[in-house]
């Protein structure tokens, strides 16, 4: 990554923009592809990244940025700073970072932001809950499968 | 997973215009030439982003054969970066060919000089060209709007939309990938599968989470509602990579494992398990001679498990 100090003009689905150092953006692989092909400005119009969310996404770009940059912040400390970013998203908002993290192809966002709605979710409850769906299986099926999956679940 | 989209395209449109492509200089003249028709011009990338898995199912279908072709005549050489780019690079062409396709399209209809219509002609042998490679695509491009319809079909559970925002054509794309090997049997299963995948009450983005469950999850995932148990249970790609250890070893038995590789349908290429006293020589021959591509096997602590076995 080359340590030019071009900026980089990110410009949401909601028209907001933001200013970032291009090393920041280029985490972004769809960015940079976009940059290496030169078809693009500097303002790069992401329409489907509102601009909550973008600047969610800019904050953990940034953060990870200096770290590879410098390399002075251990890796420790980086990965409490990720366990907090995601700590207190709730779960639209996690979910649409998801979405941002694979349309921009930053892998390791997407992996942290599904590595945090894996950690949340844990019973079948909580999934129910947490996403919001009703069990719409039949008795029957539902014996079915509960059946198959007995092993798993007897305690 | 490199989702591309239109802006892209539409400005390497005009940057590149000047490129040897006698299609981007047919594009480009027209460009210049019919400047009230500029309006269409735009359009067409916009739209074509948002089809559903079109970029995506485009891409991959390219994978051996067409692709051949279309680096030949690729403006910049794509393949040297990785594959996601590879795909984006590819459609971003598609689109632009589309583009002038229609482009071509108009102009037959207002006739100007002569010019012109050298460069309609050479722009409709350029489309024909691409029209040939387009057609083995396009099948392939309905295969995959099933399975994505069949995605957002089996997701579509009571009727509430679940909020947020769905409007994001790249979550469908890459879903359309996880369920691809799996969507005709959903659509066979649900009439509610043609709906499309625009109301689908588990958020899309639920799908890449599934990567990062365990086993024990996956399981839950199941039991959840049906769409996702049909996800869960025909998305060979989840039951890649076999890893059993606390707290399921000691539960595991021959008839669960078996079932639990059957879901990989023969791509299974690593299993571990870890102190699973139950299994024994006879299952795990039986799930290797299922599964031809396990490279990686570890069963350490299994004491039915003998060296014969």
């Amino acid at each position: 990554m080359s340590k030019s100090e071009k900026k980089i003009v990110l410009k949401s689905l909601d028209n907001e923009a933001f200013e970032v150092e291009k090393a920041v953006a280029l985490q972004s692989q769809t960015i940079w592809v976009m940059c290496e092909d030169k078809c693009v400005g500097n303002e790069i119009p992401l329409e489907n990244v509102t601009g909550q969310i973008l600047a969610k996404v800019i904050d953990y770009c940034k953060k990870h940025a200096v770290v590879d940059g410098d390399g002075d912040e251990s890796s420790e400390e980086l990965k409490n700073w990720d366990t907090e970013f995601t700590k207190n998203m709730d779960q639209s908002t996690l979910f649409n970072m998801i979405l941002a993290a694979n349309y921009l192809n930053i892998k390791s966002l997407l992996n942290l932001t599904c590595q945090a709605v894996a950690d949340k979710t844990k019973t079948i409850d909580e999934f129910h809950t947490f996403l919001n769906i009703e069990n719409n299986f039949t008795p029957e099926e539902e014996a079915q499968i509960c059946q198959e999956n007995l092993w798993a679940f007897d305690d | 997973m490199a989702l591309n989209f239109s802006h892209r395209h539409f400005s390497s449109h005009l940057s590149e215009e000047n490129k040897v492509s006698p299609m981007k200089i047919a594009n480009g003249y027209l460009i210049e030439g019919i400047s009230e028709r500029s309006g269409d011009i735009f359009s067409q990338p916009w739209c074509s982003s948002i089809e559903k898995g079109d970029c995506f199912d485009y891409g991959r279908s390219n994978g051996d054969s067409s692709s051949v072709d279309i680096l030949d005549v690729l403006p910049s050489d794509p393949f040297g970066m990785d594959i996601n780019n590879t795909f984006t690079a590819i459609t971003g062409w598609l689109e632009d060919l589309e583009v002038d396709y229609n482009q071509y399209g108009r102009d037959e209809i207002g006739i100007g000089d002569g010019n012109r219509q050298l460069f309609a002609g050479l722009s409709f042998i350029w489309n024909n060209a691409m029209r040939f490679q387009e057609f083995p695509e396009s099948n392939v491009y309905s295969n995959g709007s099933g399975s994505l319809n069949g995605f957002g079909g089996a997701f579509d559970g009571d009727g509430s939309c679940h909020g947020a925002f769905i409007s994001s054509s790249s979550v469908d794309e890459v879903l359309s990938l996880e369920v691809a090997r799996n969507g005709g049997e959903v659509v066979g299963s649900s009439d509610r599968c043609a709906d499309g995948g625009e109301n689908s009450n588990v958020h899309p983005a639920f799908g890449f989470c599934l990567y990062h469950l365990g086993i024990k999850d996956l399981l839950s995932v199941s039991m959840v509602c049906k769409s996702l148990q049909t996800s869960v249970r025909d998305d060979s790609l989840l039951w890649k990579h076999i890893h059993i250890c606390q707290p399921l070893n000691e539960k595991i038995t021959d008839e669960a494992l078996l079932h639990l590789t059957e879901r990989a349908q023969g791509t299974m290429q690593c299993l571990r398990l870890v102190d699973c006293p139950r299994i024994t020589d006879d299952c795990l021959k039986r799930v290797l001679e299922h599964n031809p591509q396990v490279v990686k096997l570890g069963v350490p602590g299994c004491t039915r498990i003998t060296i014969d076995g």
